[in-house]
């Protein structure tokens, strides 16, 4: 073929522009630390790449949640030591009181310290975890217990509040308060079962004390329940929790490996494309030169 | 019988010849740069010899030479090159205008980012995770929250749909004024196709004319496809399939025939326009309102009290509340609006959720140009609806008021698992959803990777095409452009065959010197 100035010319231009464009594209991965900057750099790429940080974003949002469950039932959990320590309390004082021997001015002692640890209880029952009331079902913006025990037409709401933890998982985070207390008003309801200690201590009923030491315990066995529940749930949340950050990890990953320059490489293209740029400018740079032109004469 | 003088002119015929020849490299050379210029040759010939055959031809020995003499000067081209040429060229512009688009389209979709579409999205699921922790008067930030990243969405929708607009806008704007500047060629081929004709009619070429004009047809190859019919006297254009220039008729390309326009940059802005800008318009428009409306399937949690006026067909109801589900229910409901509409907002007494999402144009269908969040809730965030149980409550005036119950959170939790739900992508209108059933972001994310494919394409082509148009430029260029080397060469050669011919005048002189001075002195 006959190569002319111009063709060798627009040829350089083509040649060098082609030089340029992949000094820019790794200069464009550097600056922004991302090989993927648009679609069309790798579409496959692209599409996982969001996959990956929606995954990220969900993630995220479950371990947060994770942590709000998991603070919510260790102020249940917290409650539900301090109840059971003032139950165990009240069993030892219905023991002692229980015992013919007791005379009467200890039972009045006994019975003013009895009438301090039920409004305890009752304000353990009205605990609030950020202005939530805890052991009213979903109803958490009305108090669940009454001060007066006679009110038996109260009703707790058995709503389950759940928190997300993954797709499609949630965990109740909330305690019903009659499975904790036991039903508000019914003989075997702590608060009933407090009330009538009371009583029986007034009416310096020996036999009516007696009988409480049983409801007690079988009220302590409810708690204890209770605070085994929070405790497996706390457990489930903790393996959730790990689960959930090497999610988070892998996922970070992957993205990483999807959109991330690989700076070593992106730094050695780079380079090339440099040198490569340089030895095109220099060939040129002789080629143009001579002509006939530079020899006549 | 040949004149005395026959030498001396076959010498004045080599200067001028070997002369105009110099002449015509000396046009090369300085027109080398010249764009669209094709070298010149002056073709020399060996002038008619004497004597010519006739009855009345001498008994001479004949077919003397008479010299030289230029024939015509020629442009060097190849006419089946620059058909290749402007294919090619017809080609790359349209793929390069595409290429262009495409990246602007995107621009303006803008994944992967902060600020994109799928991130908005992202924030906008999370925050009624957050509502659905946090359903109560007792903490409204959670419910700001939401109607803050609903307000970011239907934003991000809205801005990338105005911006869509915009570019379609544009591209008609461009189309318009690309065929304004098509008709400026085809006028200009006209006017010199009547130069041509008019110069060549007297039996000359009209080299540099010829190369305006291939040049301008050039240039409008790369606006439209393009046709040349050339015969020996008559010269024919045709523009997107459109007969423009007819010999010394000419016609200008009317908008009307854009169809016919298959290859250059006014078919890649139309294409641009008509297919992928409003390609992406309508799966942003298809998204906007499959979010809204869209059907989808969800599970009730039992308990739930339906909103008065709330069938589910099939549902088992409960025994004492003839609006509370027994059990978990599956249901589908027409998108985040119909789904909204279950619950219940803050409001005292309970009211049933409104649309979350509407339009702003009073319209029915929502597009992503106009949706909007309800304006009831960028009012008031209490009119978001994430509780969907109520209770009775008794007045002290002995009449009961319904409630709504603050901290039941399902509704929140359920639209916020939506974002695993499929929806259905507009299967009824069936206009160009890429998939019937699909996670809205599973969605988002095929759009885009169908947009990365498209842009993708698009780059590979135009690099394919510049290399085939180079190359078939490069061929053209081969055979018509101007060698300086090859120049300089002709150039000595021109000047020796001027000085030779030169010479022999000064040969011929001396001998007519010799004879009238040197013989035949009988009369001096």
């Amino acid at each position: 073929m006959r190569i002319t100035q111009s063709m060798m010319s627009s040829g350089m231009m083509h040649n060098l522009q082609n030089n340029y464009q992949r000094m820019d594209k790794y200069q464009e991965q550097l600056l922004t630390q991302k090989q993927l900057n648009r679609p069309s750099d790798n579409p496959v790429g692209v599409s996982s790449a969001l996959n990956y940080r929606q995954e990220v974003s969900f993630t995220v949002q479950f371990s947060e949640n994770v942590e709000d469950a998991d603070s919510w039932m260790k102020f249940t959990d917290s409650v539900l030591t301090e109840t059971t320590s003032i139950v165990q309390r009240l069993s030892e004082l219905a023991v002692q009181a229980g015992t013919e021997t007791m005379p009467e001015d200890a039972r009045i002692n006994v019975l003013q310290e009895v009438g301090q640890l039920y409004d305890q209880l009752v304000s353990l029952g009205n605990s609030q975890f950020k202005n939530k009331y805890i052991f009213n079902g979903q109803r958490t913006d009305q108090k669940p217990y009454p001060d007066d025990p006679a009110n038996t037409t109260y009703q707790l709401d058995t709503g389950v509040v759940n928190y997300q933890i993954g797709a499609g998982i949630t965990v109740p985070v909330n305690m019903i308060g009659d499975s904790v207390f036991g039903k508000f008003g019914e003989a075997d309801g702590l608060f009933k079962v407090v009330d009538e200690f009371k009583n029986a201590l007034t009416s310096d009923d020996t036999a009516g004390i007696q009988s409480s030491i049983e409801a007690l315990q079988n009220s302590l066995q409810n708690i204890t329940t209770a605070q085994a529940e929070i405790g497996g749930k706390q457990n489930r949340l903790d393996f959730t929790m790990s689960r959930l950050e090497g999610l988070e990890l892998n996922y970070l990953d992957l993205q990483s490996q999807v959109e991330d320059t690989d700076m070593a490489k992106a730094i050695t293209e780079l380079k090339t494309a440099e040198s490569v740029y340089q030895s095109s400018l220099d060939t040129i740079a002789r080629i143009i030169r001579p002509s006939l032109l530079d020899f006549l004469r | 019988m040949r004149s005395t003088f026959h030498n001396l002119e076959i010498g004045k015929r080599g200067v001028v010849a070997q002369q105009t020849a110099l002449s015509t490299t000396g046009h090369n050379v300085t027109n080398a740069n010249t764009e669209g210029y094709s070298r010149q040759v002056a073709r020399l010939t060996a002038s008619i010899p004497i004597e010519y055959p006739g009855l009345n031809k001498s008994t001479y020995p004949s077919q003397l030479g008479t010299g030289a003499e230029v024939e015509s000067i020629r442009r060097v081209r190849d006419f089946l090159m620059d058909i290749e040429y402007r294919n090619q060229n017809s080609t790359l512009s349209t793929w390069q205008t595409r290429q262009e688009n495409l990246s602007k389209i995107e621009g303006i979709i803008n994944e992967p980012s902060e600020e994109s579409i799928a991130t908005t999205v992202s924030e906008f699921w999370n925050a009624w995770q957050q509502l659905s922790k946090n359903p109560s008067s007792t903490d409204l930030s959670s419910r700001t929250v939401v109607q803050q990243k609903a307000i970011a969405l239907t934003e991000t929708f809205n801005h990338m749909a105005s911006q869509l607009e915009t570019l379609s806008t544009n591209l008609t704007d461009r189309v318009n004024s690309q065929i304004a500047e098509a008709n400026n060629y085809i006028s200009q081929v006209s006017a010199l196709t009547q130069s041509i004709k008019r110069i060549e009619g007297m039996g000359d070429n009209a080299n540099d004319l010829r190369d305006k004009r291939d040049l301008l047809v050039d240039q409008l190859s790369k606006l439209g496809n393009i046709q040349v019919t050339e015969t020996n006297d008559t010269y024919q254009l045709s523009f997107g399939g459109v007969q423009v220039v007819d010999d010394l008729q000419s016609t200008p390309f009317d908008i009307a025939n854009v169809a016919g326009l298959t290859q250059g940059a006014i078919a890649g802005n139309i294409i641009s326009r008509d297919t992928h800008v409003a390609e992406y318009t309508n799966q942003l428009n298809l998204m906007a309102n499959t979010l809204a409306n869209g059907k989808v399937e969800v599970t009730l949690p039992a308990g739930s009290i339906l909103p008065p006026g709330v069938t589910i067909p099939n549902a088992t109801m409960d025994a004492s509340n003839p609006r509370m589900l027994a059990q978990d229910t599956t249901y589908t409901v027409d998108g985040l609006n119909g789904l909204h509409k279950l619950g219940y907002t803050l409001g005292s007494p309970a009211s049933a959720g409104q649309d979350f999402f509407v339009t702003s144009d009073g319209t029915n269908v929502i597009t992503a140009a106009n949706i909007r969040v309800n304006s009831a809730i960028i009012k008031d965030a209490a009119n978001i609806a994430a509780s969907m149980r109520t209770e009775t409550v008794a007045n002290a005036d002995g009449t009961s008021t319904e409630k709504v119950l603050q901290g039941n959170g399902d509704l929140s939790l359920l639209i916020a698992g939506l974002s695993e739900k499929k929806f259905s992508f507009d299967p009824l209108r069936n206009n160009g959803a890429i998939t019937d059933q699909a996670t809205f972001g599973g969605y988002l994310q095929s759009v885009v990777a169908q947009l990365g494919t498209e842009a993708d394409l698009a780059n590979k082509m135009v690099e394919n095409g510049t290399l085939l148009t180079n190359h078939a430029d490069n061929l053209r260029l081969s055979v018509s452009s101007v060698s300086m080397d090859e120049e300089m060469s002709n150039l000595i050669k021109f000047q020796q065959a001027y000085s030779a011919s030169a010479r022999i005048i000064t040969t011929v002189d001396e001998m007519l010197d010799k004879l009238i001075n040197g013989t035949g002195v009988v009369g001096r």
